[in-house]
């Protein structure tokens, strides 16, 4: 069954071009000029019921844009789209109650209160039955293991902490397709680790469809079989992530800073130079090779040195310039 | 439309949110003393001076005392910050929260206000009630009907200034960030409304019109009440006029706020 239906979505922004002070807000009434900003071009998709997608793009790619479309916050410019039969900007009842969208950077908990408060609110909001708040809410607080901690006032919670219990207020409602964006952000891993399990769990178990964009490469290969690479508001690949990615899991960033200038042949001793900024270099590594590099680190005029997993832009680069991608299919 | 069996979950969730600055509040109205004492010593002064003042202003000593008294405690009661809350909440595009789901903006926000008043008066009934009592001679002691339909009326003022800034709020949506202009619309409601002073010491047009705007029925209009210086059937049309401004703001409101969205959803989120 096909969840979710995409057909050249198209959303320009119109930005209002204004200059500041009262006066010329007054003017703004009777004369605006704007500019648009392509923000998502003739984009086409299906998803199917029970996925887990990727969205992957660098900064300002359209990912988000094309979440809030999906959940009916924004009207395209153009396109349709339709979400379990639904279109999202009718923002239909029934559709509101089946679909979750939860974002990184936005708080929907009461702040002063215990998440638990929260959580009854939305209760009764999406009409939950008792003993399905009950049972939802028990089974997802062990997974997220929580339970201490839904007295505390949500202010008093770390960030890893608040981040889930805004998934567990986002799933309480058992909502069939939910919108996930860059729902690890700022978290440490352990924290990271323990949502990617949740929305795991919450995919096989329940069956729920997950779009998801985040701009760490171990969210998406974790969790997503299948992406959905967008640059510049147009889909650029649309496929099995293993087509793409495979090359990149086994290999790590080392970026160092170095006191004086070494020569280019030295440092490629090492590992691929990826990036080179005079005093400032970073190696591409395989995986298993990391601890001879460090060794041969040793003996180089290293001030600091930093280990790291590919971002997903080079991930992105890559693609692009090795000719990988079906443009537009 | 929110089931009642929301409502009231917002509406107790919000009295939990005030029960935690409780102490704030409280000390609060313990600083209500000081403005209090200084305007019946400047008011004593004032009618000291000129023994005609009472015929000059239209009130006696004691109503002029009660009516500056009540402003400050009214103004706790009525007094919103909802335009400068939605304003940021469509600066920010804090509104996802209510697009995504099944709950109405408005209806949560009221509810919210609603409990919020709710509390202030629980606080404020012991520290009013001790002030009434102590100053028992300096103040107007209102009829029990008077006291009845001033309380009505507040009721209603509550309803009626909560829609009129929620309108103005709502100007984000076209306007974006709109501090200058709201800074200057709550500055002009603040001198129609009545709560600097009695609207009766404004020139007579001006007090003529003013019945038929929305802005006198926040402060002006039930604090006379309280004080006994309006007429049963000046009250009457008063609270039908106040009931037709609450109708008008509410329709106005609905209106704005679905035009606004369909902005929103155009512009960005
Ligand atoms: N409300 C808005 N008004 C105008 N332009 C916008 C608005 N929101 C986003 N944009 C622009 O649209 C483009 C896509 O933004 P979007 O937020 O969808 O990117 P994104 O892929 O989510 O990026 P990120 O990874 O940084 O979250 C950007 O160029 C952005 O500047
Ligand atoms: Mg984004």
């Amino acid at each position: 069954m096909t969840a979710i239906d995409v057909r050249n979505l198209t959303k320009h922004y119109k930005v209002p071009i204004k200059q500041p002070g009262l006066l010329a807000s007054v003017k703004s009434l009777f004369s605006q000029e704007y500019e648009e900003k392509h923000a998502v071009e003739q984009m086409s998709f299906q998803i199917e019921a029970g996925e887990i997608v990727g969205l992957l793009g660098s900064n300002g790619a359209g990912k988000t844009t094309m979440m809030k479309m999906l959940s009916g916050i924004l009207h395209p410019t153009s396109g349709t789209c339709s979400v379990l039969g639904y279109t999202p900007w009718e923002r239909k009842q029934e559709f509101q109650k089946s679909i979750a969208m939860i974002m990184g950077q936005k708080n929907s908990l009461w702040w002063d209160l215990p998440a638990a408060d929260s959580f009854l609110l939305n209760k009764e909001i999406y009409d939950i039955p008792d003993k399905d708040y009950h049972e939802t809410l028990n089974h997802m607080v062990e997974i997220l293991d929580v339970k201490r901690l839904l007295t505390t006032p949500v202010r008093n919670l770390s960030l890893g902490e608040r981040m889930k219990m805004e998934i567990i207020a986002g799933f309480l409602h058992q909502p069939k397709v939910v919108f996930l964006d860059e729902p690890t952000i700022g978290l440490d891993l352990t924290s990271q680790y323990a949502i990617r399990d949740f929305i795991r769990t919450m995919n096989s178990q329940r069956k729920v469809t997950i779009i998801l964009t985040s701009h760490y490469m171990a969210d998406i290969q974790e969790l997503c079989k299948r992406v959905i690479i967008v640059n510049k508001g147009t889909k650029l690949y649309d496929g099995q992530l293993s087509h793409v990615a495979e090359d990149f899991s086994d290999v790590k960033l080392i970026s160092i800073d170095l006191e004086r200038d070494v020569e280019d042949a030295v440092l490629a001793s090492i590992g691929e130079v990826v990036g080179r900024d005079v005093l400032k270099v970073t190696l591409q590594v395989p995986r298993n090779e990391i601890p001879q590099a460090i060794a041969k680190l040793g003996s180089l005029p290293v001030v600091d040195v930093n280990i790291s997993e590919i971002p997903i832009d080079r991930v992105i680069e890559r693609t692009l310039a090795e000719g990988k991608v079906r443009v537009n299919q | 439309m929110m089931g009642v069996s929301t409502i009231r979950r917002i509406f107790t969730t919000e009295l939990q949110q005030q029960a935690v600055r409780k102490v704030d509040v409280i000390i609060g109205f313990f600083f209500l003393w000081v403005p209090i004492l200084l305007h019946i010593f400047l008011w004593q002064a004032v009618y000291d001076i000129n023994g005609n003042a009472g015929s000059q202003l239209g009130y006696t000593l004691p109503q002029m005392i009660t009516y500056f008294v009540l402003t400050l405690m009214c103004q706790r009661l009525v007094g919103v910050q909802i335009h400068r809350l939605l304003n940021h909440q469509i600066i920010q595009g804090d509104l996802n929260r209510f697009m995504v789901q099944p709950l109405s903006h408005l209806g949560f926000h009221y509810t919210r206000n609603a409990a919020e008043k709710f509390s202030q008066f629980t606080y404020l009934l012991v520290p009013a009630a001790v002030l009434l009592l102590v100053f028992r001679e300096n103040i107007v002691t209102p009829t029990v009907v008077n006291a009845a339909l001033f309380a009505l009326a507040l009721l209603l003022s509550i309803a009626l200034n909560f829609l009129i800034y929620y309108a103005l709020g709502l100007l984000g949506f076209w306007f974006g960030r709109a501090n200058q202009i709201m800074m200057f619309a709550t500055a002009l409601i603040s001198l129609i409304d009545g709560s600097r002073f009695p609207l009766s010491l404004l020139p007579t047009v001006i007090q003529e019109v003013s019945w038929y705007l929305p802005f006198q029925y926040i402060f002006y209009f039930p604090i006379r009440i309280f004080i006994g210086a309006e007429t049963p059937e000046t009250i009457r049309n008063g609270l039908l006029i106040e009931t037709v401004w609450i109708v008008i703001f509410y329709v106005l409101v609905r209106i704005f706020w679905s035009r606004g969205l369909k902005r929103f959803g155009a512009f960005g989120g």
